[in-house]
Order: C-alpha cells, then sequence, then structure tokens
C-alpha cells in the first residue's frame, strides 16, 4: 500500500456514480476494471464514488434528510468523515453515500453528487493531475467542477440512458458545461459516440470511441472447446428490453426438435416469476433452471457448464456478457442490438452468430439452428484473442495513456508507447 | 459490544445483512432500528440480529391515531388530506418514537459504532449523534476494528430476538420504504 500522503507526483482522481460496494457487487465493474489498468500510469490513483441512496420522493421529508446529512458531513461539528480506503485493484476508493430523490431528474441528481463531494475533497476539488469521469452527467459533472483549472478533464460516457438524460433541458444545459470543459470524450461504443456528436456537433472532434476495459487475459478459458450446443445460458437481468422473454418462446420451440436442449437463465430481474410460468405452459418448466444472479468471479463456473450464450437483448451500449462469453472460449448468438455488433466486428461466425432484433422468438431459432450446424467451424481462440487486442486491460491503458497525456507504463514492461486520441471503431 | 444499524427500509438490505453477517461472525452484537421486522426476515437478515421495530410505536402515537378516526368519518378525507399532512409530519414521528422506545433500550455504553443504512435513517441518525456525541457514526461498517477476529461459524438455529411493541395491524400508510430507484446502472 503506498503511502497515503504522497506528495507533488502525477494523481489520478477517478469520479464515477458506479462502482463495486456492498450492496450493489455487481455496479461498475467496468470502471473498476478500467481504473485497475491504468493505474500504473500515475503515482497515485483516488476514485470518489457517488453512490446513490434514494430517499423520500415528498420534497420536504427530501430537504429533512439533506439537511440531516449536510449536518452529519460537514461543518466544524461534523460526525462522519469519509475515508479513502485501499483496494486489491490497486488504487484508492472514497465511498459517498449521496441520497437522492427517485423522481428521475438527472439535473437534480447531478447536483446532489456535487453536493455529497464536495465537502469531502480537501481544499475542494480534486488535487489530481487528471480527472477522469464515468458518465456525462454524473462523474463528468463533477469533474468539471471540483477538477483544478489546468487539470486534463477525460470523460468517460456509458449510460444506455443517454437519450433520456439529454432529453431533459436542464440535464443537457449541465451535459453542454461538460462538453465545453472536457479535454476528450470517451464513448464505449460508436453508438454512443453518435449520440453524443448529434447533440453536440460542435464537440466532434474530442468525442472518441474507446471502449471499457475488460481483463479477458485472466479469463479462465473452458478446459474443453465447445463441441455442441445443448445447454444454453442466458446472463444477465431478467426484464422485457433484455429479449428474455422471446428467448424462453425460442427455447420452447427448439427444445421440441431436441430433446437434449436446456436453459439456465442467471439473474433477477420482473419477469423470472412470469417467465417461469410460460415454461411451465410451453411444458419446458423441467428443462428451464432460473438461478439469482452471481458475484462476477462465479459467472465463468456457469460459462464454463453450458454450450452457448444467448443474449438476445434489444440494446446494449457494450454487452460485457457477450465479452465475457467470448473471452472464456464459449459460442455466443447475441442479437446486433448496438454493442455487440461493434464487440464481435469481423467475428460473426468465428465467436458465434450475430442475429437480427426481433420480437419474433423464430429469429433466436433459426440463428440457433444454424449456429448448431456450424459449430465445429467456430474458431474460440481467434476470436479471444482478437478481443483481448480490443478491450484487454493493457490495449485499453495503452489508449488511455495517450489521451490522458502520460506515459504508458501501465504494463510495466517498457513497451508501449504513447497513442494518440483516435476517433475508432471499438 | 454492540453496533447499531439503522435502516428504516429494506433498499440497502443486502449491506446491512452483511455488515450483520460480518459483526456476528465475529461475535459482535448486532441491533436493526427498523420500521418493521417482517420485510428483514424476508431478506434474509440473522435471526441473532435484536431488532428495535417502530411500527407499533407509530400506530399508537396520537397523530396516527388521529388518522384512523378520520378515516373511519371518510376514507377520501383521510386520503387527500390527512395523509398528505402525515407524510410531512412522518420524520417527526419516527423520531419521537425511537427516541420514547429505542434510546431507553438500547445498552449505549456497550455500543461502539452506529451505522446509517439507508436515506430515509439520515435524520434518525442525526438525532441520536446529537445525543451520543461520543458514539461513532457512519453511513458503512468500519470493519477495522474486527478485522483481526477470527470468523465463528454460523449456528444452524437461533430464536429472532426482538425488542418492540408488539406489531398491529398495518395501518395502509405506514409502508417501509422498500422500491429501489435513483441513478441507473444499466450502463
Amino acid at each position: 500500500m503506498p503511502d497515503q500522503s504522497a506528495g507533488s507526483a502525477t494523481r489520478l482522481a477517478v469520479t464515477t456514480p458506479w462502482h463495486p460496494t456492498l450492496q450493489r457487487p455487481f455496479a461498475g465493474s467496468f470502471v473498476q476494471a478500467t481504473t485497475a489498468a491504468v493505474r500504473g500510469l500515475f503515482d497515485r490513483v483516488d476514485l470518489y464514488n457517488t453512490e446513490d441512496w434514494t430517499g423520500p420522493a415528498d420534497p420536504v421529508q427530501a430537504r429533512l434528510v439533506g439537511r440531516a446529512y449536510t449536518a452529519l458531513t460537514s461543518g466544524p461539528s461534523r460526525r462522519i468523515a469519509f475515508t479513502a480506503r485501499w483496494t486489491d485493484e490497486g488504487y484508492w476508493v472514497t465511498d459517498i453515500p449521496t441520497p437522492v430523490t427517485p423522481k428521475r431528474d438527472y439535473a437534480a441528481w447531478a447536483h446532489s453528487h456535487e453536493a455529497a463531494l464536495a465537502p469531502v475533497l480537501p481544499g475542494g476539488r480534486f488535487e489530481a493531475d487528471v480527472v477522469h469521469g464515468h458518465v456525462g452527467i454524473y462523474g463528468g459533472w463533477l469533474a468539471h467542477r471540483f477538477a483544478r483549472p489546468d487539470a486534463r478533464i477525460v470523460v468517460t460516457e456509458h449510460a444506455s440512458f443517454l437519450g433520456r438524460i439529454l432529453g431533459q433541458p436542464r440535464s443537457r444545459a449541465l451535459y453542454a458545461e461538460v462538453m465545453d470543459r472536457a479535454d476528450a470524450v470517451l464513448c464505449v461504443s460508436e453508438k454512443l459516440r453518435r449520440e453524443l456528436a448529434e447533440a453536440f456537433p460542435g464537440h466532434t472532434g474530442k468525442i472518441h470511441v474507446v471502449p471499457n476495459a475488460v481483463d479477458i487475459e485472466t479469463m479462465p478459458v473452458r478446459p474443453k472447446p465447445v463441441t455442441e450446443v445443448h445447454k444454453w445460458i442466458y446472463v444477465g437481468k431478467v426484464a422485457a428490453a433484455k429479449g428474455v422473454a422471446e428467448l424462453i418462446e425460442a427455447f420452447g420451440v427448439a427444445a421440441k426438435d431436441e430433446p437434449a436442449l436446456r436453459l439456465t437463465v442467471l439473474g433477477s430481474g420482473p419477469l423470472v416469476e412470469p417467465l417461469r410460468a410460460r415454461a411451465a405452459e410451453l411444458g419446458v418448466a423441467d428443462r428451464v433452471v432460473f438461478h439469482d444472479a452471481v458475484p462476477p468471479q462465479r459467472v465463468f463456473e456457469f460459462l464454463h457448464a453450458h454450450d452457448l450464450l444467448v443474449h438476445p437483448s434489444k440494446s446494449e451500449t457494450f454487452g460485457m456478457t457477450t465479452v465475457e462469453a467470448v473471452g472464456s472460449g464459449m459460442p455466443v448468438l447475441v442479437t446486433r442490438c448496438g454493442g455487440p455488433e461493434e464487440t464481435l466486428a469481423g467475428l460473426d461466425g468465428v465467436a458465434g452468430l450475430l442475429i437480427d432484433v426481433s420480437d419474433d422468438p423464430d429469429v433466436i431459432v433459426d440463428g440457433f439452428r444454424r449456429l448448431a450446424r456450424q459449430v465445429a467451424g467456430l474458431d474460440p481462440e481467434r476470436a479471444r484473442a482478437e478481443l483481448i487486442g480490443r478491450y484487454g486491460s493493457r490495449a485499453v491503458a495503452r489508449r488511455l495513456a495517450g489521451i490522458y497525456g502520460v506515459g504508458d507504463s501501465a504494463d510495466g514492461d517498457g513497451a508501449a508507447t504513447n497513442c494518440t486520441p483516435a476517433r475508432e471503431q471499438a | 459490544m454492540s453496533v447499531l444499524l439503522l435502516a428504516i427500509g429494506t433498499t440497502r438490505a443486502r449491506a446491512v445483512c452483511g455488515s450483520a453477517d460480518f459483526l456476528l461472525a465475529r461475535g459482535v452484537d448486532v441491533g436493526l432500528v427498523t420500521v418493521d421486522a417482517e420485510s428483514w426476515r424476508r431478506e434474509g437478515l440473522d435471526p441473532r440480529v435484536t431488532l428495535y421495530t417502530l411500527q407499533a410505536g407509530e400506530e399508537r402515537h396520537p397523530l396516527n391515531r388521529l388518522g384512523r378516526a378520520v378515516r373511519g368519518v371518510s376514507a377520501a378525507a383521510y386520503t387527500k388530506v390527512f395523509s398528505k399532512f402525515y407524510r410531512l409530519l412522518r420524520p417527526y414521528v419516527m423520531w419521537r418514537v425511537t427516541r420514547k422506545q429505542v434510546v431507553r433500550q438500547v445498552d449505549w455504553s456497550a455500543v461502539e459504532q452506529l451505522v446509517i443504512c439507508d436515506s430515509h435513517a439520515i435524520p434518525i441518525g442525526w438525532h441520536l449523534a446529537r445525543r451520543h456525541p461520543g458514539l461513532t457514526v457512519g453511513f458503512e461498517l468500519d470493519r477495522t476494528p474486527y478485522a483481526d477476529r477470527e470468523p465463528a461459524p454460523t449456528p444452524t438455529t437461533a430464536s429472532t430476538a426482538m425488542v418492540s411493541t408488539s406489531a398491529t395491524t398495518p395501518a395502509p400508510a405506514l409502508s417501509s420504504p422498500t422500491a429501489p430507484s435513483g441513478i441507473d446502472i444499466d450502463a
């Protein structure tokens, strides 16, 4: 653990509303991986996690909560001091609970995060040479408000709800300020880049596609390659937007002809019970297992125990599950829902198959049957190597080093060089 | 020694249950101040946690008795007028109940930490912090004092410890906040 009082060395401050906590152990694992990937570029890295704590909707009650929070956390008689903790990933984290109201008002939430962070920062600002804010309206706004005037600000946009943020005039105005101040704005997919460039055409020159780092290098590869695709698995939220209802229907159709087919739905969400009932109606209840979400490190146990990841989502900005499956050597059947056609660009027929987004379950059934015929022709090793080159920690760290304007020593071997920011295909 | 957790609803149940498990495994007594016990049973809270529930005391409060009287006369008046009025006063009522019941039941000399576990609990947490100026208060459990202790195996059976006035039929307007909301996490 480095000396916490390190002096004038190069520093990175990261501010994010998403990072794993005891309450949300799966939130922001991509922020964690990206920050860990660049820790070697700086003498000290501090991450500020402003986690939302949803409070009363009633304005009077919300004001009472706000006042009590302020009294507890600031002023001469404050009772709660936030201290940074050292993490296994090699950087400091300060978790800052942020009371927010349930009303979906992004500007109000941004200001809540600002109010919560202000008393935490010594001197009222980030003492860092580079400030990286995750999610424009939250981390980006905080970077803009608290960075030193001479600090470089980098913002990463991940939010699948970017359209809703830009649809509210107040939050759009805050976002415009962030765009003005930021030195570089990174989008995790081309889809998000287009959306942002359309909203802020004057800033297209600073908007780049740089994916989240994914630690593919350390992902356990399945012991034996897949030769038949009988055991399907879905991993993620069990919600309508993920296409899980169509998956159950498709499985019901495919299972009629294939007695060996099995399906595991790994995750939680509002559709678990309705889909359990639907599976019973389709006569496949004994062949479909619903399993609660598991910690990220346990996901690979499930992937290795199955033959095929089916991911029929309607929209994804990146598609982490797909990358994890391919990284572990597993074939995938995934929709062209935004992120996956970018992450698997050039790998259709190599890592698995891409299918169209559709409400028709037959699209999934047809994709499965085509994949079953050509599974022997897939090349999981090549697919994994391609993804490491695109999203691996070292690859992303090298690109971020150029954007941060610092030398790349992330991999410790001195082999990498500075990269210029580039608007590249992820 | 003991740690007192404060959570009005179950929006952060995973963190509360995780903290309780950590402490109990290390021989630390845990208390939880909350509205009702049943929702915590559903969340899987260890039954060895001493629950200080506020629901029964809230129902006995004069304002609530007034609310029931209003509802008996006119359901519309209760919904359109009284419930809105009561919503504003509820934090005050909750603190009164806490002060009259919990503050007297807890052995404060043994409490090492007060952990405010959700947003709705912040006002009560502030009141308790003011009453006990020497008490360590936080939004997360400080695990440092217990980090060196070996966790003990979890017993297979235990009875629920509950310090409360007996639970009665819950009033419709007194539900605890449980619906998660806030910033989207579907990045």
